[in-house]
């Protein structure tokens, strides 16, 4: 026993020597401080309001960090059988008077000790992050007390059942192959269960059961549990032991164990000494030459280098692409895509959505990045190394052949190999949209995206990783630190902890693709990022070049002056050439991003709107007009616009007139009565000096011009290009008004720009107008483009808040359904078709509710990722993500008329009360609308269709007050763009349904008069329901059981970042009084669970 | 030799960066043909061989290959070596066949039809025609032996410098990379670099002795087993005996012989009436070297 414990202590000690526990330390301790350090990432995170050591977070890291301790759990768990072998002292070692299978137990349970302190990082990271706070690298208050119990808890539930069951499966598999490829290929195949778990089942939102028990990890689990959570259970929660929790982790840990066991029994020593016989492979004999025995070699003379590097390359891109079992992983890698297609698409829980490549090749992207980009590290090594071998790599380094002819050999392999990654999504999506939707079958979307996209991407990493190969001589640092690199990578994939495209290196750029537009808005953007990425390649590669040894002697001190000769040559004529060409063009994609465009760091735009919020919030402001003029003039080739506006009547407490500006706004002229007026120009806000004004008001001129032709970084696409345009007024016009979203709501942002605690937002006639640029009003319009026809300009007449939209683009398909024209691309007929009835349906259903409803003349598929769905003037203007991908039938469908009836709703609500963005405006921009949106999908589709709709809405609204950005308060002063927007329809559900047309008539009516909208709600719907209404959330959720039928259920409010139970008993009352019916609670509130909300009397 | 004719080194010198001085101002002239290196672990012969091998900067000394400066024009050395290192590992998925071929136009062989006549030619010559189109990995020790020196010779190598070759081969594989050797020593200069005196014995005209980093004997075997001619006196000590004081001081190696220990010993005269007189033979040579040296056989 003796002897064990001490084989035990010698592979914790050995383990401990090796390195490895101090570079594993320093990476996911450094990752972990340095994502508690960035308010964004945190923001993401749903981290808003809570300590940054919040068990929340301590549950998230520690199971998400076993991802990265999958690959360094294997090399632990190898070493007690690579050690020996390598050293060949095995024969030594097991014919020792010791029993065999405690021998490997001792040497297991001194690996699992290396492991466990491998997999404690998180615990030493959260220990330390109150130095942070002493630092100041965060704001003061944000660390909250150590979380020993969570700590401890999660080391229980996720680091010691992995690192046990994961080990096992390590060890058995060094046995059996004994070698380090064994563990590499358990390693890599948990990372693929992981991909499964995560990305295919609970991305897809299959089955949390099943998410969980694929998932090896247990992060499934503790993000579906922690995003369910309100702030306050995130800051002091234990995660509950769920019963698929509990059977997870034993199946991960015990199964294993059994296996290793089983394995201990059975290993005999032969086994683990005799190295297994060759195959013969069945020689076959070489043909013999018949100038074999006669042929005299004659000295090498003028040897063709450039034939020897054609043949080089040849050969190096043979080793890659003649290996079946390269060719096997990418099969199953494309098997498990067209999966994930098919779980995140076709059977998407907000679908079912047609698999179109727009679609389908971005989202695979994303889905395998992490594992592609592993792989490229991995094998991009291999082929960097394929020539250290013993004695051979000498006798290479002594042949003749320049070294550029084994390194752009080799590098060629490196291409081909990064390419064929980077093609899977790509194939992946085209095969999945040949199956199931063959009539959407593009080649040019999926392949393009991978190769102008992801390849780049893939390159920057390919070249790191052969510049750490060219610089570290040993293997395992090598591998290390490129497997490192790919890691830091990837957090910052995750993470954006670096936000500038250019220097987000191993990152795609971000786009989004559409039907309509293809590549169109972003080839400028992606082609001059992929020449620097492609620049950035060539540097590495050539840096590469200067530092690959030749020979056998090692270390700094001879890669330093082998570095400076080189440099002098070739090698620094390329990178000198590739440094010029990053300088260029990091000046252009500046003026891009930074200059032209929208890019801008948080704290820049936190910045500005604190300036904004002191320079224009505490004087009055409330305006009024009564109509004007705007002539916009489009140049497609410069993608720019010119604007005059003439805004009539225009009168402005305190003198001043306000607008909110678009990016890229330049003011030419401001004239107040034809007379040149001042006007400041600062933190995208236009303050207009009116003077004296006559009674009827003012007439202002505003002529301005707007470049279009900068980028941004989130994917949006840009609304005017070369050959088309997609102009929504409210969205390109300056706004005019205060815009109370500009108000910073997180205390700590108002702390740090020294501003009041106090939130208080613009008055209601100070503020902008929903979803319009001006307020109600007589307002002609007219779009032209410069040297073009009239067909492809538009123009009109609105008269109520001014709002329209106006598009073109040559290659989109018109087609008439009734009196309303559907603009769609070449695939989407049958889709237009369909919108078309639900378009039919959803306006009855609105006229019926509210007593009429807008007209729609035409129906734009707007492109994917410019804006969510409107009504603007008569245009619909319907989101092509994900409204024209969702097939005929489902959920999908239903939200999509959902979607519809509250656009055709906020419209019509809109014009009625002439709203601006004051508070409780959310009530009637959003609540009463998006309330009316699904109560038509339960007029329309039934009972079924309402709960499901309503399922899928409450889930949102679980986890968009659980991640929100902002600490959740009332919806009196809430953001329309957090949680409030997903909550206010469900908590308008029960009043709307309640009303008539000629209710709603009236209130609306007492609106547009008053302006007063908290204080009219109050009156009309009584206290305390309008408080409750304007107030903090509220939930209910109610239970239908037992025969008879009966009812019964709780009610919460929200309080200091958590759920309180009301003592308030529940209403419940039937929507729809024939069977089946749905019950709702008569109060304002959403119901958490409405599918056991059903009843049918029986 | 003619004057420029072989393998001609002045003074080569190389420290590494630990501070060990592995060749101090090492001289030697390398005729065409066979030529021997002996030395003791740690001499200095691999660090010679991969110096010679342009693998390795010497700190300073002259190095000329039939009369041209190997050190100033290093591609030129090159393209007329052939090197085998002491152990070559299994190239991993490629076949001895198509590991030649690249090896081929490493080495300049870029006419494909050339190339595939040498390699044919090789391949016979080294008795692996056979086996030609298997992995290289699954070559036995005295194969993969015999494939590295069909790669060393890829090119008609004017130099050819084989470190230790034959370490692990059993005696028919020795004798077949010895048949090989011999006829490639009839038109090129062949450095051995080996610790089996034996093959030196009988393979090399010439030969050299490197201790510490130095030359201490160097001469055809005839001429050095000559000047100890005389000198020597042997002594079979029973099992359990040990050497009186007055031999043990002039013995220079001890050998292990059935009956007892073989004890040489180096004197004008026999040492004790025990001794007889010991024809000298190129181990003998060896180790007086070495012990003429300072090397003590412990430390090496």
């Amino acid at each position: 026993m003796s002897a064990l414990r001490h084989e035990a202590l010698d592979e914790l000690r050995a383990g401990l020597r090796s390195g490895v526990v101090g570079l594993i330390y320093v990476v996911l301790v450094g990752y972990l401080l340095m994502v508690l350090t960035s308010s964004d990432y945190l923001r993401d995170m749903g981290a808003v309001d809570i300590p940054r050591n919040a068990p929340s977070l301590v549950y998230l890291m520690t199971s998400g960090d076993a991802f990265f301790l999958f690959f360094a759990w294997a090399w632990v768990f190898a070493q007690p059988i690579v050690r020996d072998h390598s050293a060949r002292l095995s024969e030594v070692v097991f014919a020792a008077p010791i029993s065999l299978s405690g021998w490997l137990t001792a040497r297991f349970l001194g690996a699992l000790g290396v492991a466990l302190l491998l997999g404690s990082s998180q615990i030493v990271g959260f220990l330390v992050a109150p130095v942070l706070e002493w630092l100041g690298a965060v704001p003061p208050g944000s660390m909250g007390p150590t979380p020993w119990g969570p700590l401890l808890w999660a080391w229980l539930v996720f680091t010691l059942p992995l690192a046990v069951g994961a080990g096992a499966l390590y060890t058995i598999a060094a046995i059996r192959t004994r070698g380090l490829v064994g563990p590499f290929t358990v390693a890599a195949g948990l990372m693929t269960f992981w991909m499964v778990g995560m990305i295919v089942l609970k991305g897809a939102e299959v089955s949390p059961w099943l998410a969980t028990l694929v998932d090896p990890s247990g992060f499934a689990e503790a993000e579906h549990q922690v995003e369910h959570w309100t702030p306050q259970e995130k800051s002091t929660a234990l995660l509950a032991p769920t019963p698929r929790l509990i059977l997870s982790r034993l199946l991960w840990c015990l199964v294993p164990l059994a296996l290793l066991w089983l394995t201990f029994r059975r290993t005999t020593r032969e086994a683990l000494v005799v190295e297994p016989a060759a195959r013969d492979p069945g020689s076959r004999t070489a043909r013999p030459s018949r100038t074999a025995a006669r042929w005299v070699a004659e000295p090498v003379t003028a040897p063709s280098w450039w034939s020897a590097l054609r043949d080089e390359a040849l050969w190096q891109l043979r080793q890659v692409l003649l290996r079946p079992r390269l060719w096997a992983a990418l099969a199953f890698l494309t098997v498990l895509a067209m999966v994930g297609a098919f779980y995140h698409v076709v059977q998407h829980a907000e679908g079912p959505l047609v698999p179109r490549p727009e679609r389908v090749a971005p989202m695979l992207t994303e889905m395998f990045f992490l594992i592609i980009t592993f792989a490229v590290a991995g094998l991009v090594g291999i082929t960097a190394r394929r020539d250290h071998q013993i004695g051979l790599g000498e006798m290479f380094d002594a042949t003749p052949a320049p070294a550029f002819v084994r390194l752009l050999g080799r590098l060629v392999a490196v291409f081909a190999l990064t390419l064929i990654l980077a093609l899977l999504p790509g194939i992946g999506a085209l095969l999945t949209t040949a199956l199931i939707a063959p009539a959407s079958l593009n080649l040019t979307i999926p392949l393009g995206y991978q190769l102008l996209v992801l390849a780049p991407a893939l390159l920057e990493l390919a070249a790191v990783t052969v510049l750490l190969h060219a610089l570290i001589r040993a293997p395992g640092p090598a591998y290390a630190a490129s497997v490192l690199a790919a890691f830091v990578m990837v957090v910052n994939y995750e993470t954006n902890l670096i936000s500038y495209p250019p220097l987000q290196i191993g990152i795609p750029v971000h786009i989004t693709l559409s039907g309509l537009t293809g590549f169109s808005p972003w080839l400028e953007q992606v082609v001059l990022s992929g020449a620097f990425k492609g620049a950035l390649v060539i540097l590495l590669l050539a840096l590469a070049a200067a530092v690959t040894p030749r020979g056998t002697e090692t270390g700094w001190s001879m890669t330093w002056p082998l570095f400076r000769q080189r440099i002098r040559g070739t090698a620094g004529v390329v990178a000198g050439g590739a440094m010029l060409v990053l300088l260029l063009l990091s000046v252009v994609l500046h003026q891009g991003y930074r200059v032209k465009g929208s890019l801008e760091p948080l704290a820049v735009s936190l910045a500005k709107d604190a300036r904004w919020e002191q320079h224009w919030l505490a004087a009055p402001a409330p305006f009024s007009v009564t109509g004007g003029n705007l002539v916009l003039r489009l140049d497609l080739g410069a993608r720019s616009l010119e604007g005059h506006w003439t805004i009539t009547g225009v009168q402005a407490d305190g003198g001043l007139l306000h607008a909110e500006l678009p990016n890229g706004f330049s003011l030419h002229s401001a004239r107040v009565q034809g007379q040149p007026t001042p006007a400041i120009v600062e933190d995208d806000h236009l303050a207009l000096q009116l003077g004296a004004c006559p009674t009827n008001g003012c007439t202002v001129e505003l002529a301005w011009s707007q470049v279009q032709s900068g980028w941004n970084a989130e994917a949006r696409p840009a609304w005017l290009l070369h050959d088309s345009y997609w102009l929504h007024a409210s969205e390109v016009l300056p706004q005019l008004g205060l815009d109370p979203k500009r108000v910073l709501r997180v205390p700590a942002d108002r702390a740090e720009q020294g501003l009041r605690p106090r939130i208080a937002l613009p008055e209601d006639r100070a503020a902008v107008s929903i979803d319009a640029a001006a307020p109600a009003g007589r307002w002609h319009w007219r779009v032209e483009l410069v040297d073009a026809g009239e067909e492809r300009g538009s123009g009109g007449l609105i008269e109520g808040p001014f709002d329209f939209a106006a598009a073109w683009q040559l290659d989109a398909q018109r087609s008439v359904h009734g009196e309303t024209v559907f603009i769609h691309d070449a695939t989407r007929t049958i889709t237009a078709a369909q919108i078309a009835a639900d378009l039919v349906a959803m306006r009855a259903c609105i006229a019926r509710r509210l007593g009429a409803a807008p007209a729609v003349s035409e129906v734009f598929q707007w492109p994917r990722g410019l804006e969510e769905s409107t009504l603007a003037g008569d245009r619909l203007l319907l989101a092509e993500d994900p409204h024209w991908d969702v097939t005929d039938t489902g959920v999908g469908r239903w939200l999509r008329r959902a979607t519809i009836a509250s656009a055709l709703a906020r419209r019509q609500v809109r014009d009625a009360t002439d709203l601006h963005q004051g508070s409780g405006s959310l009530w009637f921009s959003h609540s009463i609308p998006g309330a009316l949106g699904l109560l038509c999908v339960a007029d329309s589709d039934g009972i079924d269709a309402f709960a499901a709709v309503m399922e899928r809405e409450a889930d949102t609204v679980t986890q968009a007050l659980a991640a929100s950005a902002v600490p959740v308060g009332a919806l009196l002063s809430a953001r329309t763009d957090d949680w409030a927007g997903d909550y206010a329809p469900l908590a308008a559900l029960d009043w709307t349904a309640r009303q008539t047309p000629a209710s709603f008539t009236a209130l609306f009516a007492e609106i547009r008069n008053s302006q007063k909208l908290a204080v009219t709600l109050a009156t009309w719907v009584g206290e305390p329901t309008g408080t409750l209404i304007l107030g903090t959330p509220n939930a209910s959720d109610l239970h239908v059981t037992g025969l008879p039928e009966s009812v019964f259920g709780t009610r919460w409010h929200w309080h200091n970042g958590g759920w309180r139970m009301s003592n308030q008993a529940v209403e419940p009352w039937r929507y729809q009084q024939q069977a089946p019916w749905l019950y709702l609670d008569a109060w304002p509130g959403y119901e958490r669970s409405p599918q056991d909300n059903r009843g049918s009397g029986n | 030799m003619t004057d420029s004719a072989g393998l001609f080194i002045r003074g080569l010198t190389k420290t590494y960066a630990n501070g060990i001085r592995a060749l101090s101002d090492v001289d030697l002239d390398v005729p065409p043909g066979l030529y021997g290196l002996l030395g003791p672990n740690g001499a200095g012969k691999s660090t010679l061989m991969r110096t010679l091998a342009t693998l390795q900067a010497p700190d300073c000394g002259e190095i000329r290959l039939d009369g041209l400066d190997v050190r100033a024009e290093p591609d030129h050395l090159r393209r007329r070596l052939g090197y085998l290192p002491q152990q070559i590992g299994a190239y991993p998925g490629v076949s001895g066949y198509d590991l030649l071929t690249r090896f081929s136009w490493l080495k300049g062989r870029t006419d494909a039809r050339t190339r595939r006549a040498e390699i044919a030619a090789l391949l016979e010559r080294v008795n692996l025609t056979e086996a030609a189109r298997r992995p290289v990995a699954t070559y036995s020790g005295g194969m993969l032996r015999r494939f590295g020196i069909a790669m060393a010779l890829i090119g008609a190598p004017r130099l050819l410098i084989v470190d230790e070759p034959t370490a692990g081969l059993d005696p028919a594989e020795r004798n077949r990379f010895h048949r090989v050797l011999s006829e490639v020593a009839s038109e090129a200069v062949v450095l051995l670099s080996t610790h089996i005196v034996e093959d030196v014995e009988n393979l090399c005209a010439r030969l050299a002795i490197l201790a510490a980093g130095r030359i201490v004997v160097e001469g055809t075997p005839r001429e050095l087993t000559a000047r100890l001619e005389g000198q020597l006196w042997a002594q079979v000590v029973p099992r359990g005996e040990a050497l009186s004081e007055a031999a043990s001081a002039s013995t220079v190696h001890l050998a292990a012989v059935p009956n007892g220990t073989l004890a040489v010993a180096q004197a004008p005269e026999a040492p004790s009436g025990d001794f007889v007189a010991h024809r000298p033979r190129l181990e003998d040579v060896y180790h007086v070297a070495l012990a003429e040296a300072g090397v003590s056989e412990a430390a090496a």
